[in-house]
């Protein structure tokens, strides 16, 4: 009996924890960073979290934010999703309810912004998910009218694929396409869908779509059966953590055409990964590392710095969801919700990391240019710049 | 307050009452007034979906012994159900809606758990956790495929309809319908089949009912809290429904407690809470969570409440019916005579090359007592388990009562009137004495389905009947004392009486004793002698028995048939057999008999 | 025609992998009747070590492979001796649980550790020779002759050595072996030895022919390779072999017939009815109850 009420002595006391009152944000600025640190995609997480604490490092060291004639530094609340959806929406809960966050930055894959962004719509607070692409997180799933206070940093899915497929077709005057992509993802069959659609658009044929599984690591059957339809090009939107083994395992059965990704490769790390197998290859981006633009240039090089590996897309992508929120927070010079909204919503011109974005009025989705960077000699090369 | 007070406090059901009503009452006020903070509120709420998760897969892997992973699955199919219902086909801001929408989640869900169960008739174990790991891949696959309801994109589109006195509402149903379900026939089959499912099918558990039943419920509970989470997240997708989740509801229940209503409640609160409590840990929030877990396992390896239970959730004390009513003994139950009870001819079975029981026969009349002997390996125990159905012979017929019973399942045999016990004892063993006898009145039980789970209209009366008879039984052999003891804790020779009276609780015609005073000594087989007389003589069973000990043979039987190489080589009173010179030969070899 | 062998030669190294891994789930149930859910794991951790090896010690093809296999098989017996060794009179589910949370702490303090991707450089020159449209690379070729190789090794040590011997003792009566002087605690252990290190040849050549590792690559592979060993019928070596060039053959054949999105669907669904055609797997036998 007093083992039985011990037990539920401690478990009330796990919930007096849980109740223990929120803190009310003082003289500094609350930014929630909401990212898969575990689960399925550590990596996504880690680029996040590394580049939020840079960010938020930056802006301390020029002295923080003018609010009201006074500097406030950015006071950065991490938390944890799992890579699962409802863990996602307990982070935005807690750091909206008891962190007091001024704005949110994350998550970053579309399972985990979707609930989040629910919440933080609900609550009034802004939320940038600096990598979800999925067209949904920012409408309302009834109206389908724009969320008022979920924006996001990168292109949507629609973008992408639709650019990629018209290059295809009429830069590269491919006939023949065979696609490969992770099933399970649901950037990855966004994209492609659209990439069929607007490369059949462009008089071309996908001859082969073949699929795969999040972990699968091995290829070979898929690869094979596309080697058999005899495309002139490949669409791989895979991440890049996948891509050097499809490529090489494609390579070492024969099949060597080029290959067509997205964002998700722009980074040097692939190229480490690949070696000489990803030459000639093809991609979208958000900018090109050959950029003169010096944001960029500073950025890659303060991360390189700082963590000593290069940044990813969605290192990058969250900085600039930290440099939004940044001239937002100086433009509202308050730490209102709302204010914060308006300010962001009235962004018209930020020179980000990852080219200029402005947003539009009533809508989270930036408006951003692509470019198309092609792999030589194990360095991203500029190809041509698409604008939406 | 003391220890005392609280602990009296926490015996007394009306506690019980107590907090759920107040649990209802905040359940409203909290999101009402705003008493707690939205995230509080909104753990409140995981933690209800996570009990009627955890309590459901507890009824499967820890009540039943089986190993299933497969709730991820059922969840999704009630996740999926359910949404589609309220996005698309039931009109909106209805307040009908949602609760038709959970239960619509749960009954598909639960067709699912039907197709689930159909394997565990066959497979059990480790075969069967494959299936349910199968299982919840290909509900992956299958959603994925699916682009009407968003493919790997997922689902969204739902209002935000799961609120705390919903999940509370559900919660406190779950509860009280799995442990009703428990506290049910059904529920002491369950048990039955965890502890011993090959004795619970020959003493008249239908188990592949119960089988079916658990899967049912279970996997109803689920897809109902599928439904929950999909209106309090307002997406699904089917990466959420992994196996990685149903490796998250399979802690949850091991933590808290295998087989225990009160260890799902607190491990699944537990889990929640500390995942969140945990937090400012950040990465090694993970790394911490499975060392406690294997710390725990080491220290409690049930989990923290296992095969345990707050008093609030025990059974609760009844007061036997009305005095010793009907009486046990045949005398009180008459029943119509037929001169040939047993006819059993020309049975053979082999196994692989090896002929166990080659033409045997025998004939038996309502009231004999016969006794079988022979060498070992003479196919003495072979010769019962085709008669009880554990084998299907391959020639010969067996005819019990003028029907033909000739490879029937045990339970359809024992139905017909045959009861056995086994040369190992087969008890129960972690089951109370009475709940020995009681799941032994399985199949004469008149409790519906409905009426178990809402332990309403005849369960009651049924109950009442089941136990009074039971406890009737325990009286007439003065154990009355033991009811309440563990089966396994008996001293042994009360184990091999408890296993007949257990036989007999099935009210056969016939009783089949696989050496029954196997172990005893000279003053027990005494004992045992008498006890045997007693049973034929009041209970009116004929009694068929597989015996070493020649002097209870000899005493006893009235007729006795040797067996050798799996066919009669002698039978007759046991004068006669004891001068047979095959007999003697069988036994002593060939030169000695000579 | 070609094309056919190709796929074939696919499935050949992917099941090469698969029944390594299978055969470190059938090894520990053989003997101690416990699912080791923290086998995918040790794979993992196999991986890692081959990273460690290869790309930060410059180490050669042969150094590695023993690295790997020496590093899981001593963690294999740590966590044996730390874990599961307290529990041997427990429950048998209580063992299983505790291999989960084995797992589950495994993964995340990797992940901790280091939670990016790892790139593997090829440990040795890898040629690809062509023959009339067909590819097969040396990577291929090694991988499935050592794990034939090791395959061969571990059948003969169970059927002839005396640690065998004693080993198939425990498997079938851990309480009288030990009554006839069979040093139990000490056989159990060196199967977890083996297994784990087998279990670190398979990470280190599944690193090898796809050189991105992460810490959760042994998740889906042990969830696979677990269901190889069942499907051949677990607690049988041969069964677990077979099992694992099954489970890849179906798997590569289902995205060779049919559209591979349904992939995972078909594979699953057919394992079902395997199992209802087979409950006991291929080679297993229900054990005769005795009544």
């Amino acid at each position: 009996m007093r083992r039985l009420s011990l037990s539920l002595a401690c478990c009330s006391a796990a919930v007096v924890m849980l109740g223990g009152c929120g803190r009310r944000s003082g003289d500094t600025i609350r930014i929630g960073v909401i990212a898969e640190l575990t689960g399925s995609i550590p990596a996504v997480g880690a680029s996040c979290r590394n580049a939020a604490l840079l960010a938020a490092k930056e802006i301390n060291d020029a002295g923080g934010i003018e609010m009201g004639g006074k500097k406030k530094k950015i006071e950065l609340v991490i938390e944890d999703t799992a890579a699962k959806a409802d863990q996602a929406a307990a982070a935005a809960q807690k750091a909206i309810t008891r962190d007091d966050v001024a704005a949110i930055v994350g998550p970053n894959s579309s399972s985990n912004a979707l609930p989040a962004a629910e919440i933080a719509e609900k609550a009034g607070v802004v939320m940038i998910a600096p990598w979800s692409t999925n067209p949904k997180t920012t409408l309302d799933a009834q109206t389908n009218l724009p969320k008022k206070f979920v924006f996001r940093a990168c292109f949507t899915d629609m973008f992408q694929g639709h650019v990629l497929g018209k290059f295809a077709a009429e830069t590269l005057k491919a006939k023949k396409a065979a696609m490969l992509y992770d099933v399970a993802s649901e950037v990855l069959k966004s994209q492609s869908e659209l990439f069929k659609q607007s490369f059949e658009a462009g008089g071309g044929r996908v001859v082969a779509v073949e699929t795969y599984t999040t972990g699968d690591k091995d290829f070979s059957a898929q690869l094979t059966k596309i080697k058999k339809a005899g495309p002139d090009i490949v669409f791989l939107p895979s991440y890049y953590t996948d891509v050097p083994l499809q490529v090489q395992q494609a390579h070492r059965l024969g099949l060597k055409v080029p290959f067509l990704g997205s964002d998700a490769w722009s980074t040097e790390e692939l190229i480490k990964m690949c070696g000489k197998d990803c030459d000639g290859f093809y991609l979208s981006n958000h900018y090109s590392p050959q950029t003169t633009n010096p944001v960029t240039r500073r950025f890659i090089d303060s991360y390189k710095a700082a963590y000593g590996g290069v940044p990813d897309d969605v290192a990058a992508l969250t900085y600039d969801s930290f440099g939004l929120l940044r001239v937002a927070l100086a433009a509202a010079g308050t730490t209102d919700h709302r204010a914060i909204r308006d300010a962001l919503s009235r962004t018209t011109d930020y020179q980000g990391v990852t080219g200029n974005m402005r947003f539009t009025p009533g809508s989270g989705d930036p408006v951003k240019g692509a470019v198309i960077l092609q792999i030589k000699d194990e360095k991203f090369v500029w190809v041509t710049d698409v604008q939406p | 307050m003391t220890w005392h007070t609280a602990g009296a406090l926490f015996r007394d059901r009306r506690t019980l009452y107590a907090l759920t009503a107040t649990g209802f009452v905040l359940s409203w006020a909290i999101p009402r007034f705003g008493l707690l903070d939205a995230y509080v509120q909104l753990i409140l709420m995981y933690v209800g979906i996570n009990v009627i998760l955890c309590l459901s897969l507890n009824l499967i892997n820890g009540f039943m012994g089986e190993f299933s992973v497969g709730h991820a699955g059922f969840m999704s199919a009630g996740a999926y159900t359910a949404s589609l219902l309220t996005v698309r086909v039931f009109p909106h801001g209805v307040a009908w809606a949602f609760p038709a929408a959970c239960l619509a989640g749960g009954c598909a869900a639960a067709l699912l758990g039907l197709l689930v169960a159909l394997p565990s008739f066959k497979t059990r174990g480790d075969y069967l956790a494959i299936v349910t790991l199968a299982f919840v891949f290909i509900v992956k696959s299958a959603v994925e495929n699916i682009d009407a309801v968003g493919g790997p994109r997922g689902f969204l589109g739902m209002d935000h309809l799961t609120t705390l006195p919903w999940v509370f509402a559900w919660t406190v149903g779950t509860v009280f319908v799995i442990r009703n379900f428990i506290y049910s026939r059904y529920g002491r089959g369950v048990l039955a089949v965890r502890e011993d499912e090959t004795a619970a099918e020959f003493m008249g558990v239908d188990t592949r009912q119960v089988k079916v039943l658990t899967f049912v419920v279970a996997s109803f509970f689920a897809g109902v809290a599928g439904a929950l989470f999909a209106h309090l997240l307002q997406y699904i997708s089917p990466g959420m429904f992994d196996i990685v989740k149903s490796t998250e509801m399979l802690v949850m229940v091991y933590l808290g407690g295998v087989a225990s209503i009160g260890g799902s409640l607190l491990g699944a609160s537990l889990y929640t809470v500390l995942l969140e409590v945990l937090r400012p840990l950040a990465m090694w929030r993970m790394v911490l969570m499975p060392l406690l877990l294997v710390l725990l396992m080491i220290f409690r390896p049930r989990g923290i409440m296992g095969m345990r239970e707050f008093p609030w959730f025990r059974r609760r004390p009844q007061a036997r019916g009305g005095g010793r009513a009907a009486g046990v003994t045949a005398a009180a139950q008459p029943r119509a005579q037929v001169p040939i009870l047993l006819d059993v001819s020309g049975l053979t079975h082999r196994f692989g090359g090896l002929t166990a029981v080659s033409g045997f026969g025998l004939r038996m009349s309502s009231s004999d007592l016969v006794g079988i002997i022979g060498p070992n390996g003479a196919g003495k125990t072979t010769v019962f388990n085709l008669i009880t159905g554990a084998y299907r012979p391959d020639k010969g017929r067996i005819l019990f009562a003028g029907q033909d019973i000739t490879g029937r399942r045990p339970g359809e045999i024992n139905a017909a009137g045959i009861a056995r016990t086994f040369q190992n004892i087969r008890l129960f063993k972690d089951l109370s004495v009475l709940d020995n006898i009681m799941t032994a009145h399985y199949a004469r039980s008149a409790c519906g389905v409905a009426e178990a789970l809402s332990h309403a209209g005849r369960y009651r009366a049924d109950e009442s009947r089941v136990r009074d008879h039971a406890l009737d039984l325990l009286a007439f052999f003065e154990m009355e004392g033991q009811a309440s003891a563990c089966a396994g804790s008996l001293p042994y020779g009360l184990q091999r009486r408890l296993e007949i009276v257990r036989a007999l609780a099935t009210r056969p015609r016939l009783l089949l004793l696989d050496e029954p005073a196997a172990g005893m000594n000279p003053l027990e087989v005494d004992q045992l002698m008498e006890f045997i007389r007693r049973v034929r003589a009041e209970f009116a069973v004929a009694i068929l028995l597989i015996e070493h000990q020649m002097r209870l043979v000899m005493s006893v039987c009235e007729r006795v048939e040797v067996l050798d190489f799996g066919t009669t080589i002698a039978a007759g009173t046991p004068a006669q057999i004891q001068s047979h010179p095959r007999v003697l030969e069988a036994y002593l070899g060939q030169e000695a008999a000579s | 025609m070609t094309y056919l062998i190709q796929q074939s030669l696919n499935a050949l190294q992917l099941g090469s992998v698969y029944a390594l891994i299978a055969l470190g789930y059938t090894m520990v149930y053989g003997v101690l009747t416990m699912i080791n859910f923290a086998h995918g794991d040790f794979f993992m951790v196999g991986a890692f070590l081959c990273f460690l090896s290869v790309a930060r010690l410059h180490l050669p093809f042969v150094p590695t492979l023993l690295i790997s296999m020496a590093g899981v098989a001593l963690l294999a017996v740590a966590v044996e001796v730390s874990a599961y060794r307290p529990l041997r009179k427990a429950p048998r589910v209580s063992a299983i649980i505790t291999a989960l949370g084995v797992g589950i702490f495994l993964e995340h303090f990797t992940l901790a550790l280091s939670p990016y991707p790892l790139h593997i450089p090829p440990a040795f020159e890898n040629v690809t020779w062509n023959a009339g449209g067909l590819a097969v690379s040396s990577l291929q070729v090694v991988t499935v002759l050592l794990s034939v190789g090791l395959m061969a090794a571990l059948q003969f040590v169970v059927a002839r050595t005396p640690l065998g011997i004693a080993m198939r003792a425990v498997s079938w009566d851990r309480d009288t072996a030990s009554l006839l002087g069979v040093p139990v605690n000490r056989v159990i252990s060196a199967t977890f030895a083996i297994g784990g290190a087998l279990g670190g040849a398979a990470g280190m050549l599944y690193a090898l022919s796809y050189p991105v590792i992460d810490p959760y690559m042994g998740v889906l592979v042990g969830w696979k390779a677990f269901i190889s060993a069942v499907v051949g019928g677990i607690g049988d070596i041969r069964g677990a072999m077979l099992g694992g060039y099954i489970l890849a053959a179906v798997e590569i054949a289902v995205a060779v017939a049919l559209p591979s999105t349904y992939r995972d669907f078909v594979a699953f669904s057919l394992l079902i009815v395997l199992l209802i055609f087979r409950p006991y797997g291929i080679f297993g036998r229900p054990r005769p109850q005795k009544l």
